[in-house]
């Protein structure tokens, strides 16, 4: 069966045609079904490593039903499945997801808003790092940093219950450019930065650089470096667009006359 | 600028490796055994080497418990802690390096010349308590066992 043939499947009671192994994630999302996630990003491969997304699926097999569960976002579907993605059991199972990751990130907004609907409480288990880094190790800012920016300031490091994203040497990397995709992906909200005069800061990777400023009005308004691959990357930018703030830009566009 | 016998011992290994990011490992372990711990700047000239990104390096050798950031001694005594030895007084072994060697676990002695660090399990049960320095084994110790070898070790 080639990837581009349709197979039939069901979501909650819902029968539709997708793509041959597209994710069961992607297929509930096309038909208007909301799946939990919080390691799935577009912008890199699925990891399948938080395992919030859980569903119940099934299939007959000579003439009986064999069910399981799996990750829907690394599930590719195939002919006949059938899928549900709110049964007790699944909102069983999430809850106890949840209260594992709460260990590690107990003060994440949006574990605690997850919490607050499958009825997960924190403090259920213990976690050696005791919540402080407020970082479930999903891996998505790793990766983003890795195969989308390549910039490659961080990566998982040590291992065990010792695990965690980092810059080498704990000490800041010269290589960050302050892009803030990683700050931007994270689940957890555990990244944050601060803009100190004319320097971005991330304490989480002790990285620090310099921001630009607007050709026009002389507002803050992104990192040097981050510009610099900017310009790189996407030659064709128009030179208002690299030079100027936000506001400044729609000023000049309004206007019509970008340079 | 002249180079220190460290940089030299670094630049023949490096020499023998293919520039390539599968040589990683490999040059990690030989400059573990050569040098006897990772150190940044050797961890940055491997990285540099075989075309990996610094982080990438530090991922790996933070993974491995072959590896080290951190100094050891030119002799690794393994203290075994797995279950058998833990019962036939492994920990006084510890306690008995400790005074005689005048360290503390991890911590390599002032002359460079030993460090000694807890494992688990030799496979080696029946000869608890046991040991290992550098790769060869020591069975059915005793303080005084200990004593004699590590004598033998100073004198080499
Ligand atoms: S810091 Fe955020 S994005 Fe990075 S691994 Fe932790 S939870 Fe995931
Ligand atoms: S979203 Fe599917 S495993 Fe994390
Ligand atoms: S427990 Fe020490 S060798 Fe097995």
């Amino acid at each position: 069966m080639e990837n581009n043939d349709l197979v039939t499947i069901t979501i909650d009671d819902k029968t539709l045609q997708v793509k041959n192994r597209t994710t069961v994630l992607e297929a509930a999302r096309s038909a208007g079904i909301t799946i939990p996630t919080l390691c799935h990003h577009e912008a890199v491969a699925a990891s399948g490593a938080c395992r919030i997304c859980i569903v119940e699926m099934s299939v007959e097999k000579r003439g009986r039903t064999v069910s399981w569960m799996d990750a829907s976002c690394v599930y590719p579907v195939h002919e006949g499945l059938v899928i549900k993605t709110d049964t007790p059991k699944v909102r069983k199972q999430r809850k106890l997801i949840l209260e594992l990751l709460l260990s590690r990130a107990p003060r994440s907004e949006r574990l605690l808003e997850l919490a607050a609907e499958y009825g997960a409480e924190t403090g259920r288990f213990e976690s050696v790092n005791q919540g402080r880094e407020n970082c479930i190790l999903c891996g998505l800012c790793e990766k983003v940093c890795k195969y989308s920016i390549q910039a490659n300031v961080i990566s998982m490091a040590f291992r065990g219950v010792k695990k965690k994203v980092t810059a080498p040497f704990q000490t800041g990397s010269s290589l960050c450019i302050g892009c803030l995709a990683c700050y931007n992906v994270c689940p957890t909200g555990a990244i944050k930065y601060v803009i100190e005069g004319n320097r971005l800061k991330m304490p989480a990777w002790d990285a620090d650089v310099k921001m630009q400023k607007c050709t026009e009005c002389g507002a803050l308004y992104a990192p040097s470096e981050y510009i610099k691959e900017l310009k790189k990357k996407a030659p064709g930018l128009k030179k208002d667009v690299l030079s100027k703030c936000p506001a400044c830009r729609r000023k000049i566009f309004k206007a019509g006359t970008p340079a | 600028m002249t180079k220190t016998g460290t940089d030299k011992k670094l630049d023949t290994i490096l020499k023998k490796y293919e520039p390539r990011p599968d040589s990683l490992i490999a040059v990690l372990q030989e400059v573990q055994e050569k040098l006897h711990y990772l150190s940044e700047d050797a961890l940055k000239r491997v990285a540099e080497r075989v075309k990996v990104p610094l982080v990438q390096a530090y991922s790996v050798a933070t993974f491995y418990n072959a590896f080290s950031l951190k100094p050891k001694g030119k002799y690794i005594i393994q203290v075994c802690l797995g279950t058998a030895c833990h019962l036939q007084n492994g920990n006084q072994l510890i306690e008995e390096l400790g005074s005689l060697l005048d360290t503390e676990m991890g911590v390599p002695t002032k002359d460079g010349l030993f460090s000694f660090e807890a494992v688990r399990c030799l496979g080696c049960c029946s000869l608890a308590p046991a040991m290992m320095i550098n790769g060869k084994t020591y069975g059915n110790l005793t303080a005084d066992k200990l004593k004699k070898i590590i004598k033998e070790y100073k004198a080499k």
